[in-house]
């Protein structure tokens, strides 16, 4: 948990009729922990849902690259910007500029900028969907909404256009629809604004809205749903929308429950795509931290395969890398790497067996270590890749017959995994010598 | 953590036929033609249906004669159809057929998640009523605006600018037989691969759920339209027992 919000979750599904259809899956998602310059964490969640239509062929590139264009503009812009100010009316209405304005024209370059590198690549490659010669280069291939919500220990904000839905659900479970797109009265039907319309930064203005978030002492938690428009479009009425978007924002899904509740939703409703990212706040739950954290990490990037759901580790390899380049990124290798923190609270959250089973599956990784056929240093580097290799190279003492008492994650590590993690490393120790016969 | 107590759905693909009943249909046959057509065009329907579950196909249609009336009122899933002939007599009362789907077309009742409607507006002469004011009524809607609006014109009496009206701007370059132009029916055969090709092939492209940019130039189809079958004949050519 940082500075009082979760790291956000985020999950893409391909609709049951593309699948159907043999078409890919057209939305994507993202979701990172980034820092101000101030050195406070900011957590970012991104939806994104290409068009599909014969006009835009290439949409589903077109919605990854909006994530990541999302990403890597909020992160750039918030390394020259410090999130103090933000406490104050003025403060707040600047970053609310920021938010309807100037963020909005910064993601729209850096996506038109991406997309037409896609669009040389390909043109240059022959590649499918590139049909016209590179100097024939158009955005309405790749077009795309894109729907992105800020979270800051000061204040939440969202920004972005086309139809995708936010939802605020509090403690009570209450949810309210506090952002859409509305084109027109009586009905929108499958119009939406879009990434690939020359004023798309102007778009956006009407979607930037900037919440504060209550002092520590006041105020309850409440959870953000963003999701693109298949989820509201399955539900018979927005009644069901927000009922649904309450239950989705309880918490408890992850991984293939949430894949499988969203293929649920696609099937039994629109057989539209379906994506979702949620984030919970909690005052009171923030913590002392240093200002000058430099690191931003990425938590999770959907890919474009069909079916694939979140936490793509190529693809958040990929997308660190391309922000390298632009918030000269200083890695932190573990122990205290967020990701291996995240991991730690979902595996402590787990009964033992589960924990158990967890490690046994990596018991390769345990034998290569004992072995010195693999670098501990290498697995802790590539913690965001893989980070339960990382906890595990973090236990690993190469001078002792047991697990080493090397802190993990801050000492977080709960006694069921600190108990699996050295029952693995036992079960490698050479057994006790016999003792000598007694004459 | 057990699914929730919600209700999922399927989109309403609302799908409305216009009907010219006036006295020159009830003339070689064209009323029995154009019930004929509709009721066998109803299997392929609900084969679409069921190969398009995330939508769900309505049918509903529009008669006018000396005045418009809901020949089906309600809308009907395609499985539970059952065609009752419709009856020619009176003059043609065309404006009024659009007005009262403008009607049906306002929200409510029509849902807010529903896909673009397809109408089908049938017609062998001209308006004898006010259609520029049915026209404007059908078009000031959104989901007027939004539906996919196909014209087919029974024999060579039909006003096809009327007809284009209700369709949209016609593709400057393309075939005298583009979709987004009046579809000429000058026997029962092209009849009744017309309604064929408007209730099976478009209603299956319209039951893709796929987004479109908006403000959309006015030129932009709502829904890609399938080609016409080719096996579709010239209006001119004599084929099948009779020619309108």
């Amino acid at each position: 948990m940082v500075n009082g919000w979760d790291p956000p979750i985020a999950c893409s599904r391909t609709g049951t009729a593309h699948r159907r259809r043999g078409t890919p899956c057209q939305d994507s998602t993202a979701a990172a922990t980034l820092h101000s310059s101030d050195g406070l964490p900011v957590q970012v969640m991104a939806v994104a849902d290409g068009h599909g239509s014969r006009q835009h062929p290439l949409s589903a590139v077109g919605s990854r690259l909006a994530c990541e264009a999302a990403l890597l503009a909020v992160g750039r812009e918030l390394g020259g910007r410090a999130l103090a100010g933000s406490a104050t009316p003025e403060g707040r209405a600047c970053w609310l500029r920021w938010l309807a304005g100037e963020l909005p024209a910064a993601l729209h370059a850096d996506w038109l900028a991406a997309i037409r590198r896609d669009w040389v690549e390909r043109c240059a490659a022959g590649a499918a969907g590139a049909t016209e010669p590179a100097e024939d280069f158009s955005a309405l291939p790749y077009g795309s909404t894109l729907g992105l919500v800020v979270m800051t220990p000061l204040w939440w904000g969202c920004t972005g256009l086309g139809d995708w839905d936010l939802v605020r659900v509090d403690s009570s479970g209450t949810a309210q629809l506090v952002s859409e797109e509305v084109l027109e009265p009586g009905g929108g039907g499958d119009r939406t604004c879009s990434l690939c319309q020359q004023e798309a930064p102007t778009l956006c203005a009407g979607r930037g809205r900037l919440h504060p978030l209550p002092p520590q002492s006041g105020g309850g938690s409440f959870a953000l749903v963003l999701c693109t428009d298949g989820i509201r479009k399955g539900c018979a009425t927005d009644a069901d929308f927000l009922a649904l978007s309450a239950w989705l924002a309880e918490g408890t899904l992850a991984g293939e429950e949430l894949a499988g509740a969203l293929d649920r939703i696609s099937a039994e409703g629109s057989g539209d795509d379906v994506s979702v990212a949620m984030a919970t706040f909690r005052p009171g739950a923030a913590a002392d931290l240093p200002l000058n954290r430099p690191t931003p990490s990425v938590v999770a990037l959907s890919g474009r395969r069909p079916g694939r759901t979140w936490a793509v580790g190529a693809a958040v390899a990929a997308l660190a890398a391309l922000a390298a380049g632009v918030l000269a990124l200083r890695h932190r290798p573990p122990p205290g790497d967020p990701a291996v923190h995240r991991l730690v609270q979902d595996l402590c959250r787990r009964t033992p067996q589960e924990i158990a089973g967890t490690l046994s599956s990596r018991r390769r990784q345990f034998e290569d270590l004992r072995r010195g056929r693999s670098s501990a240093v290498a697995l802790r580097s590539a913690a965001r890749q893989d980070p339960l290799g990382a906890l595990i190279a973090a236990s690993f003492a190469p001078s002792g017959p047991t697990m080493g008492e090397r802190p993990v994650a801050d000492g977080s590590l709960c006694p069921a995994l600190r108990e699996a993690l050295r029952r693995q490393w036992r079960q490698l120790d050479p057994p006790p010598s016999p003792p000598p016969p007694s004459r | 953590m057990p699914f929730p107590a919600v209700r999922l759905a399927s989109r309403p693909l609302h799908f409305l036929y216009l009907c010219d009943c006036s006295g020159s249909m009830a003339a070689r046959g064209k009323m029995q033609a154009l019930n004929q057509a509709i009721r066998e065009s109803l299997p392929g329907m609900v084969d679409v249906a069921r190969r398009n579950p995330e939508a769900r196909l309505l049918v509903r249609a529009v008669s006018f004669a000396d005045s418009a009336a809901w020949h089906i009122a309600s809308p009907t899933p395609v499985e539970e159809l059952v065609w009752r002939d419709l009856q020619a007599g009176g003059v043609t009362a065309m404006g009024e057929a659009l007005e009262l789907v403008a009607a049906a077309l306002r929200s409510p009742p029509m849902e807010e998640r529903a896909l673009p409607p397809v109408l089908v507006l049938i017609s062998d002469g001209q308006p004898t009523d006010d259609v520029d004011r049915g026209l404007r009524s059908l078009l000031a809607e959104p989901w007027g605006q939004k539906a996919v609006r196909l014209a087919i014109a029974m024999g060579h009496d039909a006003d096809l600018e009327v007809l284009q009206q209700f369709i949209g701007p016609g593709t400057a370059a393309g075939p005298d037989r583009s979709p987004r132009r009046p579809l000429q029916a000058g026997n029962a055969t092209s009849l009744a691969r017309y309604i064929q090709w408007a209730s099976t092939a478009v209603v299956g492209a319209a039951s893709m759920p796929a987004s479109r940019v908006a403000p959309a130039p006015s030129s932009e189809e709502s829904i890609p339209l399938p080609d016409l079958p080719p096996t579709v004949m010239d209006p001119t050519d004599d084929v099948g027992p009779l020619v309108w």
